[in-house]
């Protein structure tokens, strides 16, 4: 392209950007003469440059549309809407005749003359209206053209000259190498307005700025994240090195290069004000179109952010003004009936906080409405009525996120189209920022982006897990918390369902090894006394990841992904750390999704406050799962012997001799009720506990599930009731301890060899640490007969053989205890005189075929499933029958 | 790098004269078996590196590690080839190639001397070649001793599956 063509393009876009925001502000106050002359100013210098370069079609409009500047400036024309409009239109077709221009270098082809007859009429005709002024309602402007069909041809052409110039910018596009470049400089430049406002101002300051190619900037900038990376291998090699006369040459290069690196980053730092440039004129357009009265308000415009992040946001933030102008603000005459001010605001606000940048957009418009975005979501099938009452407003808010969600009630040329809030929140997550959504009803919405200060670097926090560091991003992590024994918080299981209390709400938590299937050590569960969860927040989500160890935060600069690793979207990127090696950044939005998969997730516990339990956790406390069968007391189960939960849909209840049943995993799986207040939905999910007890899967259906809490089993009060064991005092609550073998009884009469009538008899040393078991099992093994002694821990239990010298016929034991387990007892066991002979049945509370071999190794005479009495009754038979009485 | 074999240096040489068209190959073994790749697209030769395992991609991908501030993923042909697995402890070195802008490290268990061939004398794949080996293959050379299979980086560098 020509030199001087190039300098007429970067220039003239600048004016161009200048001009769209000085005649929306003319319009507001059009007596401002310092704004009408710099509109002037701009509009002449247009057309002197474009005379001197022989640009013809350009020199005519602008020509033209000076010519009214020049009326309005002499006061022979008044200043209205129309007029603006009518200038706007030419600033538009000067905008495409340029855009053309920096792809091709040549004027296209094109006729304005009805545009310029339009604007020669206006600036003759308009002297007229001038003397006897338009009467102030007509803001429609078409009706000013009432009878002139110039209007509607001049449509037509633009239409045209439309399609024509994309067809071209496609042409291009395909042939030139790097026409982005050129567009790259071009937009950048065009973001200069406030330089621009010091030279109009005449403040001419000599070559105090130069134009640098955007991609030069990049290059630069990429280098010196190299800079940083290596300098910070350097310093760690200096750090562990003997050799002391490195040190201060390397301090220094350490100052040099961070100094280098903010003056880079500057560099590439531009006002956020210049992406929002084109909104007055949007705002202007859209409620011209939409006859509402809406005013924007900009604060913070200065806010300095990365070009690139600028570029990102662009799009998104257009696209939210739009819904706010759309959808948030309501029409005059409503507001006012709602005593509201008629005009509307929407206002942009930009400010930093903690190393990122938020941008509200917020309106005093009419809020969401959360029951349309309920409704809308039943019917996208994105969720049931059941579990909408479960959640929380805010979690209601979320899903104007998804795919193709627009709750406008009509598809306008606005907004509406469906597409919309997803691909917002696509593009601001791609950029690494966070998006969140607060409405009230009646007073506005608010829409805040938190986007980092640059894409560039981004700080992250490493945690490790398996001997494997990962990178979760700073923006994401919303605190550390060290769980376990030792803490107050703790991790708790509901069978593969990991969960934490985090004050008030029962927070699912991942392992990061599940995910990432990582070879997991299989230490036990007890042993690991403390670890980590990275409480992080995404989607509008919180949960917990669980890491071995957590490193510190570092700045790194991510790197795309090789395109082998794309297909596993988990990475969002990786990165190469200080010490030289490579690290993967996990996406928290996918960890969010795996979450999903676990149902317990953001139980807010108001009803629940009074119950929680305080402090002052003794070892004698046995879990129990709280959860609301009927009515609103609440009852509890040992989460010992609850299996899993689940939620079920209710159109998969199907009935088997009159009995609910569901097909669960394979198999059947009976409902249990525990009395007749309790009606299964027709529709919607069903809360199922899920519990495995002698052999048999049972589920039992609840009304919603309340907590896991600790207490001590005590029955106060033993049950009257069949179904239940008693009551015991939770938490200061009298609560039902629900009876799970007696409803297993109930369906299964075959498997109740409780009460069969053989009696049988022998002293058993019982060990099991947990306190619920030892309660069930003793009376259990009591009533069949044998004599129980019941002991804690595997300690417990070799004093006690020791003391009896070979009393016991037989050693019950739980596998996994704290301490000594179920295998280390039987081998310790076996190696005395005095209980060598002894056998040994463990109980464990999964039994794989690992366990059971084990088990066989240990010298075990069996291993059985815990919580399964026909099982261990059969067990002790065989064993008891095998010549072992020769001790 | 030494010549390992005069023989085929001459051969070689001779081809040069009569066709122009040659190709300069990085040879390299696996599992006994003899490979080449085109050394233009060869960045770089190394010996034992630190490589971060990357979790839940394809087997063949040993993970990733740093080449001067670039990011190198790595591929073991061993596992693209379904051979067996490199005994514990045995040495391994990383052929760096470039593909299509990105950079992937071969893992293999040698790596020889670079052999010029001429290209008129590279030779389809022989029909009873195995389907693993076909997969990444972009002809054979014929050697006095044994057969040459020179790598496509394009088979090689897309998962398999």
């Amino acid at each position: 392209m020509d030199e001087m063509i190039g300098e007429f393009v970067t220039e003239t876009t600048e004016g161009l950007a200048l001009l769209d925001q000085e005649l929306v502000k003319l319009e507001q106050s059009p007596q401002d003469k310092n704004t009408l002359s710099t509109i002037f100013r701009v509009m002449h210098t247009i057309k002197g440059t474009c005379g001197f370069l022989g640009l013809h079609r350009l020199e005519k409009i602008a020509h033209a549309g000076e010519d009214i500047l020049g009326k309005f400036r002499d006061g022979k024309l008044q200043v209205t809407p129309q007029a603006i409009t009518l200038i706007l239109q030419s600033v538009d077709r000067i905008k495409e005749i340029v855009e053309c221009l920096t792809n091709t270098g040549q004027e296209p082809e094109g006729d304005d003359s009805t545009l310029i007859g339009t604007l020669n009429l206006f600036a003759e005709g308009g002297s007229i209206a001038a003397d006897t002024p338009q009467p102030e309602e007509s803001d429609d402007f078409s009706s000013f053209f009432k009878g002139d069909d110039a209007l509607e041809e001049l449509m037509h052409k633009e239409e045209a000259a439309e399609k024509e110039r994309k067809a071209t910018a496609e042409k291009i596009a395909r042939n030139t190498t790097k026409p982005s470049a050129i567009q790259h400089t071009k937009k950048a430049i065009a973001a200069m307005p406030i330089e621009q406002k010091e030279k109009e101002t005449g403040a001419v300051t000599g070559n105090q700025t130069i134009r640098v190619n955007i991609d030069v900037l990049e290059k630069m900038m990429q280098m010196v994240g190299e800079l940083v990376l290596s300098r910070n291998q350097l310093l760690q090699i200096a750090r562990s090195a003997a050799n002391q006369q490195f040190v201060s040459p390397l301090q220094q290069l350490s100052h040099i290069t961070t100094e280098l690196q903010e003056n880079v980053m500057k560099t590439r730092m531009q006002p956020i004000g210049s992406a929002w440039s084109k909104f007055p004129r949007l705002v202007r357009d859209l409620s011209h179109e939409l006859s509402k009265r809406i005013e924007l308000e900009m604060i913070g415009e200065e806010t300095e952010l990365d070009r690139q992040l600028l570029e990102a946001i662009k799009d998104p933030l257009t696209h939210m003004v739009r819904n706010s102008c759309d959808h948030g603000i309501e029409t005059p005459d409503v507001r006012k009936a709602n005593g509201k001010p008629d005009h509307g605001t929407v206002t942009l606000n930009a400010y930093h906080e903690g190393g990122h940048i938020v941008i509200d957009i917020s309106d005093d418009g009419k809020g969401l409405n959360v029951e349309r975005i309920k409704e809308k979501a039943i019917s996208n099938g994105l969720t049931t009525a059941a579990e909408l009452t479960a959640m929380s407003e805010k979690q209601i808010l979320q899903f104007i996120f998804q795919p193709g969600f627009s709750t406008a009630e009509r598809v306008t040329e606005v907004s509406g189209r469906g597409v919309g809030m997803d691909v917002v929140r696509t593009n601001i997550e791609k950029i690494g920022g966070a998006i969140d959504l607060s409405s009230i009803p009646g007073e506005g919405s608010k829409v805040s982006i938190k986007i980092p200060l640059t894409l560039a670097i981004v700080s992250v926090l490493i945690v490790e897990k398996a001997h494997e560091r990962f990178a979760i991003p700073q923006i994401n992590v919303r605190e550390v918390l060290q769980v376990g024994d030792q803490h107050p918080t703790r991790l708790e299981k509901i069978n593969n369902a990991l969960v934490i209390r985090l004050r008030e709400t029962l927070l699912p938590v991942l392992s990061l090894s599940d995910i990432l299937r990582l070879p997991d050590k299989k230490c036990n569960e007890q042993q690991e006394t403390s670890t980590f969860v990275v409480v992080c927040n995404s989607n509008g989500r919180d949960f917990g990841i669980i890491v071995d160890h957590v490193h510190n935060i570092e700045e790194i600069v991510v790197k795309p992904v090789s395109e082998m690793i794309k297909s596993v979207p988990i990475f969002s990127g990786n990165t190469i750390l200080g010490d030289g090696s490579v690290i993967m950044i996990l996406d928290p939005g996918r960890l969010a999704d795996a979450v999903g998969e676990i149902k317990l997730s953001g139980h807010k516990q108001e009803e629940l406050d009074e119950m929680q339990d305080a402090a002052g956790l003794s070892d004698r406390m046995t879990s129990f799962l709280l959860f609301l069968y009927s009515s609103n007391t609440p009852n509890a189960v040992p989460l010992e012997l609850v299996w899993r939960l689940e939620e079920i849909d209710a159109k998969q209840i199907e009935y088997a001799s009159g009995l609910p049943v569901v097909q669960y995993r394979g198999e059947i799986m009976r409902l249990i009720m525990l009395d007749d207040s309790f009606a299964l939905p027709e529709t919607g999910t069903v809360k199922v506990i899920v519990f495995s007890y002698d052999g048999a899967i049972i589920g039992l259906p609840v009304k919603r599930i309340v907590d896991i809490v600790q207490s001590s089993f005590d029955l106060k009060i033993a049950s009257g009731t069949k179904g239940y064991l008693g009551s015991t005092v939770i938490s200061g609550h009298t609560t039902d301890v629900i009876d799970v073998g007696h409803l297993v009884n109930r369906i299964s009469t075959t498997g109740n060899s409780e009460h069969s009538g053989k009696s049988a008899t022998g002293n058993i040393l019982l060990v099991d640490d947990s306190h619920f078991s030892v309660q069930m099992l003793t009376t259990f093994l009591t009533s069949s007969g044998y004599k129980v002694k019941a002991v804690e821990s595997g300690i417990e239990a070799l004093a006690t053989l020791e003391q009896a010298q070979g009393k016991f016929d037989m050693i019950i034991t739980d596998i996994q205890m704290p301490g000594m387990d179920g295998f280390r007892l039987t081998q310790a066991c076996h190696a005395f005189p005095h209980s060598a002979s002894i056998p040994v049945i463990g109980c464990a509370q999964t039994l794989d075929q690992e366990t059971l071999l084990k088990s066989q190794q240990a010298g075990m005479v069996t291993c059985i499933p815990k919580n399964n009495r026909p099982l261990l009754l059969e067990a002790m038979a065989r064993t008891q029958m095998k010549p072992s009485e020769t001790a | 790098m030494k010549r390992k074999s005069t023989a085929v240096a001459k051969k070689a040489a001779t081809a040069v004269a009569a066709d122009t068209r040659e190709e300069q190959l990085v040879t390299m073994r696996i599992d006994g078996q003899l490979l080449g790749i085109p050394i233009r697209d060869v960045r770089e030769i190394m010996f034992e590196q630190k490589i971060t395992p990357i979790p839940l991609v394809s087997e063949e991908i040993v993970g990733a590690l740093n080449l001067r501030g670039r990011i190198v993923t790595a591929i073991d042909i061993r596992r693209k080839l379904q051979l067996p697995t490199r005994a514990a402890g045995a040495s391994c070195m990383f052929v760096v190639v470039e593909f299509k802008d990105e950079l992937y490290s071969l893992v293999v268990d040698s790596v020889g001397d670079v052999l010029i061939v001429p290209g008129a004398e590279i030779q389809d794949n022989p029909p009873n070649l195995e389907t693993t080996w076909r997969n990444v293959s972009a002809g054979v050379y014929r050697l006095e001793q044994e057969l040459l299979i020179i790598l496509a980086p394009q088979h090689l560098f897309t998962i398999t599956q």
